[in-house]
């Protein structure tokens, strides 16, 4: 199912350069309906939910953003708004819809994808597929290493205000300070890598593969139908720019 | 001399494994420190660069991507576009690394100066071409006002890029070096890269 929405992703990026934006908005819309309803392509947890809303109530604010702000200073062509100071341009709104809906459509596709794979079963599906163990070992480590940074970040700013470290002083001090709490973060980092990296030899790791790494990739019928639709769109683009 | 192979076996063996995913969660989680001391930096690449000083170009480059690739997942889409930036970004470290850079305080500014200049001008394409210079970031803001400029959407990707990058790269780097250079001997020479930042007797 993994690969699938793979071929889901490649196929919405081929849409952001190869279709005309009419074409990509109702992918967009489509790529949205897809993440709230199709099982397949739902958000895999309540924290995943969020954040879909969260990336769509964004997207939504910031590209708004954009196509004002492009037709604000983009200052060529035809003038759409004239309100004395500032002017709206045809061509600012223009671009500012292109950009703003190609950049959805993409985000949108990308984020669909993590946000309904668990990342420990994208882990084992690189396994599986047959990506080398190294890939899959720092993806999981990498993994656990993000849940605890983050208080360990925490425990060496209040370790280093409570010495004196000038972490809500002027601009100089607390740039002083980012040496004085990054220091030890690294620091701790690698010492415990080379800890770890102990632990990983004892455990036998990495065992020489027993055979040639090999990439297999089980495709199911839609994953086939949507790498035909990226085939049919480059096609399309190569033979309209060649006509 | 070691092949290919060989070398990639050595960069990605031993306490390189755990570093790379240090690197990773250090590149995606270093905006809590910059945004708790209010410094208008990113340092999202310290990870790679502490990768490529102490391991090498492939380790750091596999260490940026997949950083990358994680911030995609936590909801900045957009990073996923910008894993040839990183790549190179570990490429680069490293070759200034194995050539002594480290070793040097000024060498250090004028190679995170230098990574920024190659930052910009890789990201800058990206930015235009792909998103017409908007990231749904901070800095589309900076782009917009190149552009109000009179200058066309690449240009104003570039001039946000060189306005930006090389400060936080030297920044990076400085941080990097210093942290580096603090090490004990026995914990630096646990990693292939650390014939490159020894003194030579």
């Amino acid at each position: 199912m993994i690969a699938t929405k793979l071929a889901f992703v490649l196929f919405c990026w081929t849409a952001a350069f190869a279709l005309p934006t009419a074409v990509q908005v109702v992918f967009m819309h489509a790529a949205f309906v897809l993440g709230r309803f199709l099982p397949l392509f739902r958000p895999s947890s309540a924290q995943a939910r969020r954040l879909y809303v969260r990336f769509l109530l964004y997207a939504g604010l910031l590209s708004a953003v954009v196509v004002i702000l492009n037709a604000l200073f983009v200052r060529n062509g035809e003038v759409l708004l004239d309100l004395g100071i500032v002017q709206f341009s045809r061509e600012g709104v223009e671009f500012g819809l292109r950009v703003s809906v190609r950049l959805v459509l993409m985000s949108t596709a990308v984020l669909v994808f993590f946000l309904s794979t668990p990342l420990r079963d994208l882990a084992a599906f690189l396994d599986s597929s047959g990506a080398p163990a190294v890939l899959t070992s720092v993806l999981l480590l990498s993994l656990e290493f993000l849940e605890r940074l983050p208080q360990r970040i925490e425990q060496i700013f209040t370790a280093q205000e409570a010495r004196g470290a000038p972490v809500r002083a002027g601009f100089a001090g607390r740039f002083r300070s980012l040496f004085s709490i990054l220091g030890p973060l690294i620091v701790s980092s690698i010492v415990e890598s080379v800890e770890r990296s102990h632990a990983l030899a004892l455990r036998g790791f990495p065992a020489p593969p027993e055979h040639r790494i090999r990439i297999r990739l089980p495709l199911t019928i839609p994953a086939w139908s949507l790498i035909a639709g990226v085939v049919a769109m480059v096609g399309w683009k190569l033979w309209e720019s060649f006509r | 001399m070691p092949t290919f192979r060989e070398r990639l076996r050595l960069e990605m063996s031993g306490p390189a494994i755990p570093l790379m995913a240090f690197g990773v969660a250090i590149n995606l989680t270093v905006g809590q420190v910059t945004s708790a001391l209010k410094i208008p930096v990113y340092l999202d690449s310290i990870g790679t660069v502490l990768v490529a000083v102490l391991c090498g170009p492939w380790a750091a480059a596999l260490t940026g991507s997949l950083a990358n690739i994680l911030a995609s997942s936590f909801g900045s889409p957009a990073m996923m576009f910008f894993i040839p930036v990183v790549i190179a970004i570990g490429l680069w470290t490293a070759f200034i690394a194995r050539h002594g850079w480290f070793r040097s305080l000024p060498l250090v500014v004028v190679g995170g100066a230098l990574q920024g200049i190659i930052a910009a001008l890789l990201s800058a394409p990206i930015s235009a071409y792909v998103f017409g210079g908007t990231m749904l970031s901070g800095t589309d803001f900076l782009v917009i006002f190149f552009r109000s400029l009179g200058n066309d959407v690449f240009w104003s990707a570039l001039y946000q890029g060189l306005t930006s990058d090389p400060i936080d790269k030297v920044v990076t780097y400085i941080i990097v070096f210093l942290t580096v250079r603090r090490l004990p001997q026995r914990i630096l020479t646990r990693f292939p890269g650390s014939r490159s930042l020894l003194n030579p007797q």
